[in-house]
Protein backbone atom coordinates (compact mmCIF):
# COMPACT_ATOMS: atom_id res chain seq x y z
CA UNK A 1 0.00 0.00 0.00
CA UNK A 2 0.80 3.48 -0.47
CA UNK A 3 2.53 5.36 2.61
CA UNK A 4 -0.08 7.88 4.43
CA UNK A 5 1.73 10.99 5.99
CA UNK A 6 1.78 8.86 9.56
CA UNK A 7 4.03 6.36 8.16
CA UNK A 8 5.87 8.11 6.32
CA UNK A 9 7.16 9.76 9.49
CA UNK A 10 7.38 6.74 11.29
CA UNK A 11 9.30 4.88 8.45
CA UNK A 12 11.61 7.83 9.02
CA UNK A 13 11.95 7.62 12.47
CA UNK A 14 12.33 3.47 11.76
CA UNK A 15 15.30 4.18 10.19
CA UNK A 16 17.22 6.70 12.33
CA UNK A 17 16.50 3.76 14.77
CA UNK A 18 17.60 1.16 13.22
CA UNK A 19 20.83 2.61 11.74
CA UNK A 20 22.44 4.94 14.56
CA UNK A 21 25.33 6.70 13.46
CA UNK A 22 24.29 6.45 10.11
CA UNK A 23 20.95 8.16 10.12
CA UNK A 24 19.77 11.08 11.89
CA UNK A 25 16.33 12.14 11.84
CA UNK A 26 15.73 16.03 11.41
CA UNK A 27 13.05 17.73 12.39
CA UNK A 28 12.01 21.02 10.15
CA UNK A 29 11.72 24.77 11.44
CA UNK A 30 8.65 25.06 9.83
CA UNK A 31 5.01 24.00 10.93
CA UNK A 32 2.57 23.19 8.25
CA UNK A 33 -0.95 25.68 8.34
CA UNK A 34 -2.80 22.62 9.96
CA UNK A 35 0.12 22.08 12.60
CA UNK A 36 1.61 19.06 10.79
CA UNK A 37 5.80 19.15 12.03
CA UNK A 38 7.96 17.85 8.48
CA UNK A 39 10.84 15.47 9.24
CA UNK A 40 14.19 14.95 7.01
CA UNK A 41 16.62 12.33 7.22
CA UNK A 42 20.37 13.02 7.29
CA UNK A 43 22.18 9.95 5.95
CA UNK A 44 25.95 9.53 6.39
CA UNK A 45 28.73 8.37 8.55
CA UNK A 46 29.01 10.71 11.15
CA UNK A 47 25.55 12.05 10.54
CA UNK A 48 24.27 12.27 14.08
CA UNK A 49 26.55 15.31 14.65
CA UNK A 50 24.41 17.34 12.82
CA UNK A 51 26.33 20.86 13.75
CA UNK A 52 29.85 19.16 12.98
CA UNK A 53 28.29 18.04 9.91
CA UNK A 54 26.82 21.10 8.81
CA UNK A 55 30.49 22.90 8.70
CA UNK A 56 32.23 19.95 7.11
CA UNK A 57 33.32 20.72 3.27
CA UNK A 58 31.93 18.09 2.13
CA UNK A 59 29.65 16.58 -0.46
CA UNK A 60 26.06 16.82 -0.18
CA UNK A 61 22.62 15.45 -2.16
CA UNK A 62 19.06 17.03 -1.10
CA UNK A 63 16.48 14.86 -2.06
CA UNK A 64 12.75 16.67 -2.25
CA UNK A 65 9.35 15.05 -3.11
CA UNK A 66 5.84 15.76 -1.88
CA UNK A 67 5.38 18.78 -2.61
CA UNK A 68 2.34 18.23 -4.91
CA UNK A 69 -0.34 16.33 -2.84
CA UNK A 70 -1.98 14.37 -5.31
CA UNK A 71 1.53 12.94 -6.91
CA UNK A 72 1.04 9.84 -4.99
CA UNK A 73 4.52 7.47 -4.98
CA UNK A 74 7.35 10.17 -4.59
CA UNK A 75 7.33 10.49 -0.56
CA UNK A 76 7.62 6.34 -0.64
CA UNK A 77 10.30 6.18 -3.24
CA UNK A 78 12.24 8.40 -0.94
CA UNK A 79 11.36 5.79 1.98
CA UNK A 80 12.74 3.09 -0.12
CA UNK A 81 15.68 4.51 -1.36
CA UNK A 82 16.88 5.88 1.68
CA UNK A 83 15.88 1.90 3.41
CA UNK A 84 17.68 0.59 0.42
CA UNK A 85 21.44 2.68 0.85
CA UNK A 86 21.72 2.28 4.49
CA UNK A 87 20.88 -1.56 4.37
CA UNK A 88 23.10 -2.14 1.39
CA UNK A 89 25.88 0.17 3.62
CA UNK A 90 25.53 -2.18 6.78
CA UNK A 91 25.61 -5.20 5.42
CA UNK A 92 28.43 -4.24 2.81
CA UNK A 93 26.97 -5.32 -0.20
CA UNK A 94 25.77 -4.80 -3.96
CA UNK A 95 22.65 -2.57 -4.28
CA UNK A 96 20.97 -4.14 -7.35
CA UNK A 97 17.64 -2.61 -9.40
CA UNK A 98 16.93 -4.81 -12.13
CA UNK A 99 19.89 -4.63 -14.26
CA UNK A 100 21.33 -1.73 -12.72
CA UNK A 101 23.99 -2.53 -9.95
CA UNK A 102 25.67 -0.53 -7.80
CA UNK A 103 29.06 -1.95 -6.45
CA UNK A 104 29.30 -2.31 -2.63
CA UNK A 105 32.42 0.46 -3.41
CA UNK A 106 29.73 2.58 -4.64
CA UNK A 107 27.38 2.77 -1.35
CA UNK A 108 30.30 2.95 1.01
CA UNK A 109 31.57 5.85 -1.11
CA UNK A 110 28.16 7.75 -1.14
CA UNK A 111 27.56 6.97 2.48
CA UNK A 112 30.66 7.73 3.42
CA UNK A 113 31.87 10.65 1.72
CA UNK A 114 28.33 12.23 0.44
CA UNK A 115 25.75 13.82 2.87
CA UNK A 116 22.42 12.58 1.50
CA UNK A 117 19.46 14.49 3.36
CA UNK A 118 16.08 13.06 2.42
CA UNK A 119 13.41 14.76 2.97
CA UNK A 120 9.83 13.15 1.67
CA UNK A 121 6.97 15.28 2.19
CA UNK A 122 7.57 18.65 1.52
CA UNK A 123 3.68 19.37 1.42
CA UNK A 124 2.32 16.72 4.32
CA UNK A 125 -0.89 19.08 4.74
CA UNK A 126 -1.82 18.17 0.89
CA UNK A 127 -0.57 14.93 0.80
CA UNK A 128 -3.09 13.87 3.66
CA UNK A 129 -5.79 15.93 2.13
CA UNK A 130 -5.42 14.05 -1.48
CA UNK A 131 -5.04 10.81 0.36
CA UNK A 132 -8.48 11.41 2.34
CA UNK A 133 -10.17 13.39 -0.97
CA UNK A 134 -8.65 11.36 -3.98
CA UNK A 135 -10.74 12.32 -6.14
CA UNK A 136 -9.87 16.15 -5.76
CA UNK A 137 -6.69 15.78 -7.49
CA UNK A 138 -5.26 18.05 -4.90
CA UNK A 139 -2.14 19.88 -5.69
CA UNK A 140 -1.78 22.81 -3.45
CA UNK A 141 -0.59 23.01 0.32
CA UNK A 142 -3.96 24.00 2.29
CA UNK A 143 -3.45 27.55 3.52
CA UNK A 144 -6.36 29.05 3.46
CA UNK A 145 -4.76 32.87 3.70
CA UNK A 146 -6.10 34.09 -0.35
CA UNK A 147 -9.13 31.88 -0.50
CA UNK A 148 -12.69 32.90 -1.18
CA UNK A 149 -15.43 31.14 0.55
CA UNK A 150 -17.46 30.00 -2.58
CA UNK A 151 -14.62 28.44 -4.06
CA UNK A 152 -12.68 25.30 -2.57
CA UNK A 153 -10.51 25.24 -5.02
CA UNK A 154 -8.90 28.84 -3.76
CA UNK A 155 -7.47 27.15 -1.00
CA UNK A 156 -3.65 26.27 -1.02
CA UNK A 157 -0.56 27.71 -2.39
CA UNK A 158 1.47 25.97 -5.00
CA UNK A 159 4.66 24.75 -3.36
CA UNK A 160 6.54 24.21 -6.07
CA UNK A 161 5.45 27.75 -7.78
CA UNK A 162 6.16 29.85 -4.64
CA UNK A 163 10.39 29.56 -4.64
CA UNK A 164 12.29 32.72 -5.57
CA UNK A 165 13.29 32.56 -9.01
CA UNK A 166 11.28 34.97 -11.14
CA UNK A 167 8.32 34.28 -8.98
CA UNK A 168 6.83 37.90 -9.97
CA UNK A 169 6.00 36.80 -12.90
CA UNK A 170 4.09 39.43 -13.75
CA UNK A 171 6.73 41.37 -14.36
CA UNK A 172 9.71 39.20 -15.11
CA UNK A 173 7.92 37.40 -18.31
CA UNK A 174 6.84 38.53 -21.81
CA UNK A 175 2.84 38.46 -22.00
CA UNK A 176 3.22 36.05 -24.65
CA UNK A 177 4.83 33.61 -22.50
CA UNK A 178 2.48 33.39 -19.53
CA UNK A 179 0.39 30.54 -19.74
CA UNK A 180 -1.63 28.63 -17.08
CA UNK A 181 1.18 26.21 -15.57
CA UNK A 182 3.56 28.90 -15.38
CA UNK A 183 2.39 30.26 -12.40
CA UNK A 184 -1.18 32.07 -11.31
CA UNK A 185 -1.83 34.66 -8.95
CA UNK A 186 -5.32 33.64 -9.05
CA UNK A 187 -6.18 31.64 -5.92
CA UNK A 188 -8.16 29.36 -7.21
CA UNK A 189 -5.58 28.47 -9.97
CA UNK A 190 -3.56 24.74 -9.47
CA UNK A 191 -0.58 26.92 -9.93
CA UNK A 192 -1.41 29.70 -7.56
CA UNK A 193 1.95 30.93 -6.27
CA UNK A 194 1.51 32.51 -2.74
CA UNK A 195 1.52 36.44 -1.44
CA UNK A 196 5.56 36.50 -1.84
CA UNK A 197 8.08 34.15 -2.92
CA UNK A 198 8.41 31.89 0.18
CA UNK A 199 5.33 32.59 1.99
CA UNK A 200 4.63 29.14 2.77
CA UNK A 201 6.40 27.28 5.83
CA UNK A 202 6.92 24.18 3.24
CA UNK A 203 8.93 25.67 1.15
CA UNK A 204 11.17 27.47 3.58
CA UNK A 205 11.69 24.26 4.86
CA UNK A 206 13.25 23.17 1.37
CA UNK A 207 15.23 26.66 2.13
CA UNK A 208 16.36 25.64 5.61
CA UNK A 209 17.91 22.72 4.52
CA UNK A 210 20.23 24.28 1.93
CA UNK A 211 20.98 26.74 4.08
CA UNK A 212 21.52 24.29 7.12
CA UNK A 213 23.92 21.73 4.71
CA UNK A 214 25.98 23.85 2.90
CA UNK A 215 27.94 21.18 1.97
CA UNK A 216 24.78 20.30 -0.80
CA UNK A 217 25.80 20.40 -4.58
CA UNK A 218 23.25 18.77 -5.56
CA UNK A 219 19.27 18.79 -5.40
CA UNK A 220 16.64 16.77 -6.94
CA UNK A 221 12.77 17.12 -6.09
CA UNK A 222 10.86 14.29 -7.44
CA UNK A 223 7.45 14.87 -9.14
CA UNK A 224 4.97 12.66 -11.52
CA UNK A 225 3.66 11.90 -14.11
CA UNK A 226 5.42 11.61 -17.47
CA UNK A 227 9.04 10.11 -17.20
CA UNK A 228 11.55 12.52 -17.96
CA UNK A 229 15.01 14.05 -15.99
CA UNK A 230 14.62 18.07 -16.11
CA UNK A 231 17.16 20.80 -15.19
CA UNK A 232 17.03 24.81 -15.29
CA UNK A 233 16.60 26.90 -16.86
CA UNK A 234 12.65 26.70 -16.82
CA UNK A 235 12.11 30.08 -17.57
CA UNK A 236 13.86 30.74 -20.72
CA UNK A 237 16.63 29.20 -22.93
CA UNK A 238 19.93 28.95 -22.22
CA UNK A 239 22.70 31.63 -23.34
CA UNK A 240 26.38 31.22 -22.66
CA UNK A 241 27.42 34.66 -24.66
CA UNK A 242 25.37 37.84 -22.74
CA UNK A 243 25.52 37.30 -18.97
CA UNK A 244 23.84 40.80 -18.28
CA UNK A 245 20.56 38.36 -19.49
CA UNK A 246 20.00 37.08 -16.30
CA UNK A 247 17.25 36.39 -14.20
CA UNK A 248 18.18 39.27 -11.49
CA UNK A 249 18.37 41.56 -14.29
CA UNK A 250 15.51 43.67 -14.38
CA UNK A 251 16.29 45.51 -17.48
CA UNK A 252 15.09 42.43 -18.77
CA UNK A 253 11.31 42.28 -17.53
CA UNK A 254 8.75 41.63 -19.46
CA UNK A 255 11.15 39.75 -22.57
CA UNK A 256 11.59 36.03 -21.04
CA UNK A 257 10.13 33.64 -22.06
CA UNK A 258 9.63 33.12 -25.41
CA UNK A 259 11.56 30.79 -27.76
CA UNK A 260 13.47 33.11 -30.07
CA UNK A 261 12.93 36.13 -28.37
CA UNK A 262 14.89 38.88 -26.72
CA UNK A 263 16.16 37.50 -23.94
CA UNK A 264 18.29 33.79 -23.03
CA UNK A 265 18.65 32.96 -19.47
CA UNK A 266 22.58 33.09 -19.03
CA UNK A 267 24.55 29.27 -18.05
CA UNK A 268 28.16 29.26 -17.71
CA UNK A 269 29.04 26.80 -20.25
CA UNK A 270 30.42 24.34 -18.21
CA UNK A 271 27.39 24.08 -15.84
CA UNK A 272 25.35 23.40 -19.14
CA UNK A 273 27.77 20.56 -19.93
CA UNK A 274 27.44 18.81 -16.55
CA UNK A 275 23.70 19.50 -16.00
CA UNK A 276 23.12 17.49 -19.55
CA UNK A 277 25.61 14.97 -18.44
CA UNK A 278 24.32 14.48 -15.30
CA UNK A 279 20.59 14.47 -16.22
CA UNK A 280 21.64 11.90 -19.22
CA UNK A 281 23.46 9.91 -16.11
CA UNK A 282 20.29 9.54 -13.79
CA UNK A 283 18.52 8.98 -17.53
CA UNK A 284 20.80 5.85 -18.44
CA UNK A 285 20.37 4.49 -14.35
CA UNK A 286 16.95 4.71 -14.31
CA UNK A 287 16.45 3.01 -17.91
CA UNK A 288 19.03 0.47 -17.07
CA UNK A 289 16.48 -1.20 -14.23
CA UNK A 290 13.83 -2.72 -16.86
CA UNK A 291 14.21 -0.22 -20.32
CA UNK A 292 11.85 2.67 -19.72
CA UNK A 293 13.25 6.01 -21.01
CA UNK A 294 12.90 9.19 -19.02
CA UNK A 295 14.28 11.36 -21.54
CA UNK A 296 16.71 14.33 -19.93
CA UNK A 297 15.77 17.64 -21.03
CA UNK A 298 15.84 21.46 -19.75
CA UNK A 299 12.43 22.35 -18.40
CA UNK A 300 12.03 25.45 -20.65
CA UNK A 301 12.51 22.71 -23.70
CA UNK A 302 10.22 19.99 -22.67
CA UNK A 303 8.84 18.50 -25.74
CA UNK A 304 5.77 19.91 -26.80
CA UNK A 305 3.76 20.87 -29.97
CA UNK A 306 5.68 22.27 -33.10
CA UNK A 307 7.40 25.08 -31.96
CA UNK A 308 5.62 25.88 -28.36
CA UNK A 309 7.86 26.53 -25.25
CA UNK A 310 6.09 26.77 -21.97
CA UNK A 311 8.04 28.50 -19.28
CA UNK A 312 7.82 28.20 -15.57
CA UNK A 313 8.08 30.27 -12.63
CA UNK A 314 8.97 29.61 -8.43
CA UNK A 315 9.91 26.21 -9.77
CA UNK A 316 12.11 24.56 -6.75
CA UNK A 317 15.53 23.06 -8.69
CA UNK A 318 15.63 26.64 -10.63
CA UNK A 319 15.51 28.21 -7.25
CA UNK A 320 18.11 26.32 -5.96
CA UNK A 321 20.67 26.52 -8.62
CA UNK A 322 19.97 30.47 -9.07
CA UNK A 323 21.46 30.89 -5.35
CA UNK A 324 24.95 31.10 -6.17
CA UNK A 325 24.39 33.73 -8.67
CA UNK A 326 22.18 35.68 -6.06
CA UNK A 327 24.76 34.84 -3.28
CA UNK A 328 27.90 34.30 -4.99
CA UNK A 329 29.15 33.25 -1.05
CA UNK A 330 26.75 30.03 -1.27
CA UNK A 331 27.91 27.08 -3.22
CA UNK A 332 26.14 26.07 -6.12
CA UNK A 333 23.63 23.52 -6.26
CA UNK A 334 22.93 21.72 -9.37
CA UNK A 335 18.86 21.47 -9.11
CA UNK A 336 16.96 18.40 -10.82
CA UNK A 337 13.15 17.75 -11.28
CA UNK A 338 12.33 13.83 -12.35
CA UNK A 339 8.84 13.63 -13.60
CA UNK A 340 8.11 10.00 -12.60
CA UNK A 341 5.57 7.65 -13.68
CA UNK A 342 5.06 7.38 -17.47
CA UNK A 343 1.40 6.55 -17.35
CA UNK A 344 0.07 9.84 -17.41
CA UNK A 345 -2.00 10.01 -13.78
CA UNK A 346 -1.06 11.07 -10.39
CA UNK A 347 -2.81 8.57 -8.54
CA UNK A 348 -1.00 5.21 -8.56
CA UNK A 349 -1.51 1.71 -7.17
CA UNK A 350 1.05 -0.30 -5.32
CA UNK A 351 1.58 -2.36 -7.96
CA UNK A 352 2.39 0.20 -9.89
CA UNK A 353 4.78 1.49 -7.67
CA UNK A 354 6.26 -1.61 -7.01
CA UNK A 355 7.84 -1.39 -10.78
CA UNK A 356 8.63 2.81 -10.48
CA UNK A 357 10.25 2.78 -7.27
CA UNK A 358 13.06 0.55 -8.45
CA UNK A 359 13.87 2.62 -11.37
CA UNK A 360 13.38 5.92 -9.57
CA UNK A 361 16.18 4.71 -6.72
CA UNK A 362 18.69 3.76 -9.57
CA UNK A 363 18.37 7.20 -10.69
CA UNK A 364 18.85 8.85 -7.43
CA UNK A 365 21.97 6.43 -6.55
CA UNK A 366 23.39 7.84 -9.71
CA UNK A 367 22.72 11.43 -8.77
CA UNK A 368 24.67 10.39 -5.14
CA UNK A 369 26.96 8.56 -7.07
CA UNK A 370 28.05 11.38 -8.99
CA UNK A 371 27.90 13.44 -5.81
CA UNK A 372 30.87 11.44 -4.53
CA UNK A 373 34.32 13.96 -4.89
CA UNK A 374 36.21 12.91 -7.65
CA UNK A 375 39.10 14.31 -9.45
CA UNK A 376 38.39 16.30 -12.74
CA UNK A 377 39.82 19.18 -14.06
CA UNK A 378 36.76 21.21 -15.26
CA UNK A 379 35.18 22.64 -12.46
CA UNK A 380 38.92 24.03 -11.31
CA UNK A 381 38.96 25.69 -14.83
CA UNK A 382 35.60 26.90 -14.49
CA UNK A 383 36.38 28.73 -11.65
CA UNK A 384 39.56 30.46 -13.27
CA UNK A 385 36.99 31.67 -16.22
CA UNK A 386 34.28 32.64 -13.43
CA UNK A 387 36.76 34.48 -11.64
CA UNK A 388 38.24 36.25 -14.47
CA UNK A 389 35.04 37.03 -15.63
CA UNK A 390 34.21 38.38 -12.57
CA UNK A 391 37.52 40.91 -12.37
CA UNK A 392 37.51 41.94 -16.02
CA UNK A 393 35.70 45.21 -16.90
CA UNK A 394 31.86 45.82 -17.55
CA UNK A 395 31.89 46.59 -20.68
CA UNK A 396 33.90 43.87 -21.89
CA UNK A 397 31.25 40.95 -20.58
CA UNK A 398 28.02 42.86 -20.56
CA UNK A 399 26.11 43.53 -22.32
CA UNK A 400 27.37 41.63 -25.34
CA UNK A 401 30.37 41.63 -24.00
CA UNK A 402 33.50 39.17 -25.86
CA UNK A 403 34.35 37.86 -22.86
CA UNK A 404 31.08 35.43 -23.33
CA UNK A 405 32.21 34.45 -26.53
CA UNK A 406 36.05 33.41 -25.24
CA UNK A 407 34.67 31.65 -22.48
CA UNK A 408 32.74 29.46 -24.63
CA UNK A 409 34.97 28.70 -27.38
CA UNK A 410 38.03 28.15 -24.85
CA UNK A 411 35.13 25.76 -22.84
CA UNK A 412 34.49 23.90 -26.07
CA UNK A 413 38.33 23.34 -26.43
CA UNK A 414 38.48 22.23 -23.02
CA UNK A 415 36.05 19.96 -22.80
CA UNK A 416 37.15 18.08 -26.18
CA UNK A 417 40.81 17.56 -24.11
CA UNK A 418 39.88 16.71 -20.60
CA UNK A 419 36.57 14.22 -21.19
CA UNK A 420 38.78 11.20 -21.85
CA UNK A 421 40.91 11.61 -18.26
CA UNK A 422 37.44 12.71 -16.38
CA UNK A 423 35.95 9.58 -14.18
CA UNK A 424 32.40 8.50 -14.26
CA UNK A 425 30.82 12.57 -13.98
CA UNK B 1 -17.15 10.72 -26.12
CA UNK B 2 -16.39 7.75 -23.47
CA UNK B 3 -18.12 9.70 -20.07
CA UNK B 4 -20.74 12.16 -19.68
CA UNK B 5 -19.44 14.95 -17.80
CA UNK B 6 -22.84 16.21 -16.30
CA UNK B 7 -22.82 12.91 -14.45
CA UNK B 8 -23.30 12.70 -10.87
CA UNK B 9 -19.66 14.01 -8.83
CA UNK B 10 -17.77 11.00 -6.89
CA UNK B 11 -17.82 11.02 -3.42
CA UNK B 12 -14.74 12.57 -1.24
CA UNK B 13 -15.24 16.45 -1.28
CA UNK B 14 -18.29 17.46 -2.91
CA UNK B 15 -17.96 20.93 -3.47
CA UNK B 16 -14.63 20.58 -5.50
CA UNK B 17 -16.69 18.52 -8.31
CA UNK B 18 -15.45 15.71 -10.72
CA UNK B 19 -12.71 15.94 -12.88
CA UNK B 20 -12.81 14.39 -16.35
CA UNK B 21 -9.39 13.19 -18.40
CA UNK B 22 -9.96 15.20 -21.87
CA UNK B 23 -7.90 15.47 -25.15
CA UNK B 24 -8.52 18.81 -26.67
CA UNK B 25 -7.91 18.59 -30.41
CA UNK B 26 -6.38 20.64 -32.90
CA UNK B 27 -4.14 22.61 -34.46
CA UNK B 28 -0.59 23.23 -32.39
CA UNK B 29 -1.85 26.77 -32.83
CA UNK B 30 -5.13 26.41 -31.54
CA UNK B 31 -3.75 24.40 -28.88
CA UNK B 32 -0.97 26.89 -27.58
CA UNK B 33 -4.23 29.11 -27.66
CA UNK B 34 -6.03 27.04 -25.23
CA UNK B 35 -2.92 27.07 -23.10
CA UNK B 36 -2.52 30.70 -22.85
CA UNK B 37 -6.00 31.82 -22.68
CA UNK B 38 -7.81 29.14 -20.42
CA UNK B 39 -6.81 28.11 -16.54
CA UNK B 40 -6.17 24.25 -17.60
CA UNK B 41 -4.97 21.73 -15.50
CA UNK B 42 -2.50 19.95 -18.14
CA UNK B 43 -0.55 18.08 -15.51
CA UNK B 44 2.74 18.82 -12.99
CA UNK B 45 4.93 21.02 -15.06
CA UNK B 46 4.63 21.18 -18.61
CA UNK B 47 1.96 20.11 -21.60
CA UNK B 48 1.31 16.43 -22.96
CA UNK B 49 0.63 15.85 -26.16
CA UNK B 50 0.03 13.05 -28.88
CA UNK B 51 0.41 13.36 -32.69
CA UNK B 52 -2.78 12.30 -34.35
CA UNK B 53 -1.47 13.79 -37.68
CA UNK B 54 0.38 16.73 -39.75
CA UNK B 55 -1.43 19.45 -38.45
CA UNK B 56 -3.38 17.91 -35.42
CA UNK B 57 -2.43 17.13 -31.88
CA UNK B 58 -4.04 16.27 -28.95
CA UNK B 59 -3.34 17.98 -25.56
CA UNK B 60 -3.95 16.02 -22.28
CA UNK B 61 -6.09 18.33 -19.89
CA UNK B 62 -7.81 17.53 -16.59
CA UNK B 63 -11.15 19.48 -16.77
CA UNK B 64 -14.24 19.86 -14.37
CA UNK B 65 -17.83 19.68 -16.43
CA UNK B 66 -18.07 23.52 -16.79
CA UNK B 67 -14.39 23.87 -17.79
CA UNK B 68 -15.10 21.62 -20.61
CA UNK B 69 -18.34 23.25 -21.33
CA UNK B 70 -16.58 26.64 -21.65
CA UNK B 71 -13.91 25.53 -23.75
CA UNK B 72 -16.10 24.03 -26.31
CA UNK B 73 -18.23 26.98 -26.41
CA UNK B 74 -15.45 28.61 -27.78
CA UNK B 75 -14.99 26.12 -30.18
CA UNK B 76 -12.90 23.88 -29.24
CA UNK B 77 -12.84 19.94 -29.97
CA UNK B 78 -12.66 17.88 -26.35
CA UNK B 79 -13.28 14.29 -26.18
CA UNK B 80 -14.11 13.07 -22.60
CA UNK B 81 -12.35 10.40 -21.22
CA UNK B 82 -11.97 8.54 -18.05
CA UNK B 83 -13.73 10.44 -14.96
CA UNK B 84 -10.40 10.46 -12.44
CA UNK B 85 -11.64 11.51 -9.67
CA UNK B 86 -13.86 8.04 -9.79
CA UNK B 87 -10.91 6.34 -10.30
CA UNK B 88 -8.87 8.45 -7.92
CA UNK B 89 -11.80 7.33 -5.25
CA UNK B 90 -11.91 3.84 -5.83
CA UNK B 91 -7.87 3.56 -5.65
CA UNK B 92 -8.57 5.10 -1.82
CA UNK B 93 -8.21 1.31 -0.22
CA UNK B 94 -4.19 1.80 -1.87
CA UNK B 95 -3.69 4.08 1.07
CA UNK B 96 -2.30 2.44 3.85
CA UNK B 97 -4.03 2.90 6.94
CA UNK B 98 -2.71 2.90 10.51
CA UNK B 99 1.00 2.66 11.16
CA UNK B 100 2.66 -0.06 9.55
CA UNK B 101 5.84 0.98 11.08
CA UNK B 102 4.29 1.36 14.24
CA UNK B 103 5.66 4.92 15.17
CA UNK B 104 9.13 3.93 14.29
CA UNK B 105 9.78 0.14 15.69
CA UNK B 106 9.44 -1.26 12.52
CA UNK B 107 12.12 -0.72 9.62
CA UNK B 108 11.13 -0.14 6.30
CA UNK B 109 12.97 -2.09 3.34
CA UNK B 110 13.07 -0.85 0.10
CA UNK B 111 12.70 -2.50 -3.27
CA UNK B 112 16.58 -3.29 -3.82
CA UNK B 113 18.38 -6.34 -3.61
CA UNK B 114 21.19 -5.77 -1.28
CA UNK B 115 24.14 -8.95 -2.30
CA UNK B 116 22.17 -11.84 -2.48
CA UNK B 117 19.19 -10.20 -0.24
CA UNK B 118 15.93 -9.76 -1.65
CA UNK B 119 14.48 -6.48 -0.69
CA UNK B 120 10.93 -5.43 -0.51
CA UNK B 121 8.54 -3.66 1.84
CA UNK B 122 6.04 -4.88 5.02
Amino acid sequence: MILNVGEIRSALRGLANQYPGLATLITLPERTYEGQDSYALLIGTGASLISTVARCPAAGVLITSGMHGREWGGPDICIYFAADLLEAYTLGTDLTYGGKTFSASVVRHIVERVHVVVFPCVNPDGVRYSHANPSASWRKNRNPESSVSTNLRSIGVDVCRNFDFVWDYRSAFAPAAIWSGLASDDPGSDQFHGTAAFSEPESRNVRWLLEQFPQIHRYLDLHSFSGFVVYPWGDDEIQFADVSQNFTNSAWNGKRGTLGGPYGEFMLWCDRRDFRNLARAVSDAIAAVRGTVYGPHQLFLMPAFGRATYATSGVSFDWAYSRHRTHPAKRMVRGFGVEFNKTLKFDITYDELVQIAPEVSAGLMRLCESAVPVVSLAPIFCRVFGFIREILPRRLWSPYGRWGRVQQAAGAVLEFITAPFESRR
Amino acid sequence: MVANPAGSHSTGDPTLGDIYETRIVGTPEKLDSALRSFTLDVGCSHPHFEQIDDQTFALLAFATSPQIEELRSAGYVVEVNENVSRRAESLKNEIGAGDRFDGGRVVPRGFGIKGDRRGGDL
